[in-house]
């Protein structure tokens, strides 16, 4: 049998080879070791752990309001001393409003936006903000878009990744970038789910989560739509965003309204920590690594029957140790038509 | 004690070279022994014919690292005690390699010596990450099963699933580019 001559030609591996495979394995083998070690710190990692989240969901540390983007959010006022939230939105006026004028605010929908590339503090979440207002108040009539219609826009070819058409909003996107030292995209793939794994390091989703193909950035940021059935809802889609920190990235989210979100913390079978947010007609999982941020945008919500239970199975679905560490994908063209 | 001195001994063909071994590396060649063949008693015996394989051959031979020398004796061995109590089935190892034979064109002039497919094989682990490597060659070299290897090597076990299926198409690809036939 030719397997086993192949088998016979592992007789001659290296050392060297072999020796990895060891130290690997006892690297492992300390690891385990020394938490046990640790036993205690452990525990009280563990009571802190039952007693953080109580207070992470209290004053919504690292939740969904810390992911809000305040130049084009509706501002969801706050009475300090009550703690009660006006929920329709008529507060003190956003950042957006104020520059856009009474008009814009009047026609703008009462929502709230996010940012998928990190909480508000980062520079990648900033930088968000500071493009989507300015967007947000650029060209607001429409008449520069469509005088230039289906012409070339002339504008170098490093933009084409972004939602700019004219020198002033690719000098706007450069004086950005530049002030919160970040980078452009510069390259993105169309792939399938086989090569969305080989291309971010394995597999990080288990079947029960169909997935359509995905489109990849050179840096490792990537998206695809998918879809569950879940037993309390049924059917239910899905979008799975990761992106990865360093590099500017403009998608932002409709969410409705933040206030109207129930909110957990939750530690996934893999380990990871993620936080759920269950709104009416949406929700979200999303969790913040050093080098990536992830969120799943669910198209459903608690009235059509989605549970916190649900949130749960879904984030159990996805493997984040393959994903927190990024590595950076193999762009060899598209893989799907 | 050191390799060198143990080494020493079998080329004095002093009897104690073989407790000395016993002590130092029964452990491992057990361990090497029994994921393949997870049968103690035959495990048992492999080691012990192991222990007999290398007071046969050194002298003359001087093992550069004498626990690979001595887990190279013992795996052929054991491959070779499992052909024998399997009969003619198949051991999963052998399946899944066999996923890694290179597709043959009707132009070959030769079959490769498993000595020269190792060379290949060397280089072609050389360019794989550590812990890529380091899991391929723990599931090709040790057989390590994939729970024990999700185990060892703190990986999800479909996760492991994944590298290695990964790895096997890779090898299979550089064994044909290389004009490797089995």
């Amino acid at each position: 049998m030719k397997s086993k001559k192949l088998n016979e030609a592992f007789q001659y591996v290296d050392d060297n080879f072999l020796d990895i495979a060891e130290l690997e394995r006892c690297r492992r083998r300390r690891k385990q070791k020394s938490v046990w070690h640790y036993g205690s710190i452990v525990a009280a990692c563990i009571c802190l752990m039952l007693i953080v989240p109580i207070g992470v969901v209290a004053a919504d540390w690292f939740g969904l309001r810390s992911l809000l983007l305040p130049g084009i959010s509706s501002e969801v006022s706050q009475d300090e001393e009550s703690g009660n939230v006006d929920s329709e939105g008529q507060g003190s006026v956003s950042g957006l409003d104020t520059q856009v004028g009474e008009e814009a605010f009047v026609a703008a929908p009462s929502t709230d936006m996010i940012g998928l590339a990190g909480y508000i503090d980062s520079p990648e979440a900033q930088a968000l903000n500071e493009w989507q207002t300015f967007l947000a108040g650029y060209d607001t009539d429409g008449a520069i878009i469509e005088q230039i219609g289906n012409n070339p826009t002339n504008l170098d070819s490093r933009y084409d990744l972004y939602y700019v058409y004219t020198q002033e909003m690719a000098d706007k996107l450069d004086e950005i970038v530049t002030k919160y030292n970040l980078k452009l995209h510069t390259e993105m793939n169309v792939v399938s789910q086989e090569e969305l794994d080989y291309r971010v390091g394995g597999d990080f989703l288990q079947e029960e989560m169909n997935r359509a193909w995905a489109y990849i950035y050179e840096d490792g940021t990537f998206q695809f739509d998918g879809n569950i059935t879940l037993d309390s809802c049924g059917y239910v889609d899905y979008q799975f965003r990761r992106t990865v920190k360093g590099t500017f990235d403009e998608v932002v989210l409709n969410i409705g309204h933040a206030v109207n979100y129930q909110e957990f913390q939750y530690v996934t079978a893999c380990g990871e920590p993620v936080m759920l947010a269950l709104g009416p007609n949406k929700a979200l999982i999303f969790c913040d690594f050093e080098e990536c941020f992830i969120a799943l945008n669910i198209l459903g919500g608690s009235e059509n029957g989605l549970t916190e239970e649900d949130l749960k199975k879904m984030a159990d679905a996805v493997d984040f140790v393959v994903l927190k560490d990024v590595i950076v994908p193999d762009m060899r063209g598209d893989s799907v038509p | 004690m050191e390799d060198f001195q143990i080494i020493e001994l079998f080329y004095k063909r002093a009897e104690s070279a073989i407790q000395e071994t016993s002590v130092k590396y029964g452990t491992y060649l057990n361990q090497v022994a029994y994921n393949i063949l997870r049968n103690a008693h035959d495990t048992e015996e492999i080691v012990n014919d192991t222990y007999l394989g290398a007071w046969n051959a050194i002298p003359p031979t001087r093992p550069a690292n004498l626990k690979h020398f001595l887990s190279g004796i013992t795996r052929n061995l054991s491959f070779d005690r499992l052909d024998y109590l399997l009969a003619g089935k198949c051991h999963a190892v052998f399946v899944e390699l066999d996923e890694c034979i290179p597709d043959l064109g009707n132009d070959i002039e030769r079959v490769w010596e498993a000595k020269e497919i190792g060379v290949i094989l060397n280089h072609f682990l050389g360019m794989l990450d550590r812990k890529t490597c380091a899991v391929f060659v723990a599931r090709y070299y040790y057989a390590y099963s994939y729970d024990e290897l999700s185990e060892e090597y703190g990986l999800f076990k479909r996760q492991i699933k994944y590298l290695l299926t990964k790895t096997r198409k890779e090898l299979k690809k550089y064994l044909e580019r290389e004009g490797v036939t089995i």
